[in-house]
């Protein structure tokens, strides 16, 4: 059988080279703000995949990534430490928070619902669009001395370079003494959850998930202008959900793919932009029943995924 | 003061029905249910196009809309809970569900909050003020139900098995019924507090989950006292410090599971 990496790595490879390709400035924000979500997606698919517990602030999370990098953007900060702060920041509200994961999957899920509550109610009350001061894709990605990295191209590229990194550093986050010790993919689904792990385990992943979800937050704010203060809601998180469970909990390929096609959705057929909650409600719904572990188990996906390995289908 | 008192035993008692509805299907189904809040609002904004659009008289639509949410929240719930779900999937589906419905609800009613105007009494006995009646209405309703599923539970044949472990088919019906039904009334009641808008089964989830915690995982009786002591504790909070407002259940939810790890009346161990 045939490794998956070389086709990806080429696959990441093309991406990169894009806007080298000419493409236009708008697809190229397009696609940031996709990769942005893609990014959030990977966290919750970590959490759920990996540690096997429901965490339902991830889109909250990305309102505080969102937010403190528009605040700190306007402040003369870059975008990369702007949002490494909104991840600390996000972080910091999962540590005491995540600690409800002592007491099992219900009591995590319960209280996050409770802080993406609170975060929503806090957030709705600030004006996003005043806190930058002006627009964000004229300010630096990075300033180092006089090379600065700014406009479409910097936030494509930026976005794509932070997910690859973030896989890169999963990857290894799974292979270590601590993820070794989480139950792994589709725990939530056989009714282990969270019994017999090891808590600190799941609690650290969880507070790195959160952190994910802030980055993505951050990259798509600045590849979108301005945080919306009723972006950050249950809709957001649904399409999060949905994006996890459709890719294969516990599939980083999987979490991406599904999350830029989910957020790609609504672009590419405007007319079902406004039933968005029932539709990523749906998807949800009906994978969590007739696929719970992802579209690639589905026999037609196991038939194609078996031929690219050089290998027969099962 | 009395009706700080009032208003916040209204809303323990409405958040106490979700919390039942939740302990009830936990414990005979073995599953988790967030849908619960967003089946009330549906069944809120059902009995509004009965009475505000069709025009039936309000007691005649708050009896038919319940009657229809219940018979097709046991109709629609036989699919997916029949399929044996584990704890952890059945949140993640019901979350789908519950979104879904929002969205519809969103999409046919539009412009909202509505006033449904459900217990307002003109001219209440005993010269009480018109709002006192109302929630003091609210709470008697809520309690009658509540002891109407407790004599059902301890003093049927059907009740007892309920919570047995040999669940007959009928068993498993009138269990979704019951959860129906709590979820229905909750949403009806929750309209008397808050404006009926999408979002008016949310803003009662989180609290009456976190009663569930607080009272102690699996106990209907705690999930009483749990929702109780939520609704206070949010109202007092409220009141004082109103800045903390939002994060008043959070904080008492959190404390609750480091220093409690079972609740108040805690039955099942953590999972």
């Amino acid at each position: 059988m045939r490794s998956k990496t070389p086709y990806l790595v080429l696959l990441a490879g093309v991406a990169w080279g894009l806007p080298a390709w000419g493409v236009a400035a708008e697809p190229l924000l397009v696609l940031a703000r996709l990769l942005a979500l893609a990014v959030a997606a990977l966290g919750l698919g970590i959490f759920v995949g990996w540690a096997g517990g429901v965490s339902l602030a991830q889109a909250a999370m990305m309102g505080v990534g969102a937010y403190c990098t528009a605040w700190l953007m306007g402040a003369g900060w870059p975008l990369l430490l702007a949002a490494s702060a909104g991840a600390v920041a996000a972080a910091g509200l999962a540590l005491p928070v995540g600690l409800a994961v002592r007491r099992g999957s219900l009591a995590l899920a319960v209280v996050t619902l409770g802080l993406a509550e609170a975060i929503v109610s806090v957030l709705g009350g600030i004006d996003g669009g005043s806190l930058a001061g002006g627009p964000l894709l004229e300010m630096p990605l990075l300033g180092l001395g006089p090379v600065v990295f700014s406009g479409p191209e910097a936030a494509y590229r930026g976005a794509l370079a932070a997910l690859l990194a973030l896989v890169a550093w999963a990857w290894i986050w799974h292979r270590s003494p601590w993820g070794r010790l989480l139950p792994g993919p589709g725990s939530l689904f056989d009714g282990r959850g969270l019994a017999g792990t090891s808590w600190r385990s799941v609690w650290i992943t969880f507070v790195l998930s959160c952190a994910f979800g802030a980055l993505g937050g951050a990259l798509e704010v600045y590849a979108s202008g301005s945080p919306v203060g009723g972006g950050y809601g249950l809709e957001r998180l649904a399409l999060l959900l949905a994006a996890v469970i459709i890719g294969g909990p516990g599939s980083l390929v999987g979490s991406i793919a599904a999350a830029v096609g989910l957020g790609l959705l609504p672009l590419v057929v405007p007319s079902v932009a406004p039933y968005q909650a029932v539709m990523y409600g749906l998807l949800l719904a009906v994978a969590l029943l007739y696929c719970p572990q992802g579209v690639a188990s589905l026999r037609p996906f196991r038939w194609v995924s078996a031929r690219v390995q050089g290998g027969r289908p099962r | 003061m009395e009706l700080f008192l009032l208003s916040a035993l209204a809303r323990g008692a409405v958040y106490s029905l979700l919390a039942l509805g939740f302990v009830l299907l936990q414990r005979v189904f073995g599953i988790w249910s967030l849908a619960q809040a967003d089946l009330g609002m549906i069944a809120a904004l059902l009995v509004a196009a009965l009475t505000l659009t069709v025009g039936l008289p309000l007691g005649l639509g708050a009896l038919a809309g319940l009657a229809v949410v219940v018979v097709a929240f046991v109709a629609v719930s036989w699919a997916p809970f029949r399929r044996d779900l584990v704890p952890g999937a059945s949140l993640l589906l019901t979350i789908g569900l519950a979104l879904a419905a929002r969205g519809l609800a969103a999409a046919t009613w539009g412009d909202l909050p509505l006033a449904l105007g459900l217990f307002e009494v003109d001219e209440p006995p005993l010269a009480v003020p018109p709002r006192v009646a109302q929630l003091g209405l609210v709470v008697a309703l809520a309690a009658g139900l509540i002891v109407c599923l407790q004599l059902f539970l301890r003093h049927t044949i059907v009740g007892r098995r309920l919570l047995g472990s040999r669940l007959t088919l009928g068993a498993r019906s009138v269990t979704l019924g019951w959860a129906g039904l709590l979820a229905a009334a909750a949403g009806l009641l929750l309209t008397t507090i808050s404006p009926l808008e999408t979002a008016v089964g949310t803003s009662a989830l989180f609290p009456a989950l976190a009663g569930v915690l607080v009272g102690g995982n699996g106990s209907l009786r705690g999930a009483v006292g749990g929702s109780l002591l939520v609704a206070v504790w949010e109202g007092s909070v409220a009141v004082l410090w109103p800045s903390l407002a939002g994060v008043s259940v959070l904080a008492l939810l959190l404390g609750a599971l480091l220093l409690m790890p079972v609740g108040l009346l805690g039955r099942l161990p953590a999972r």
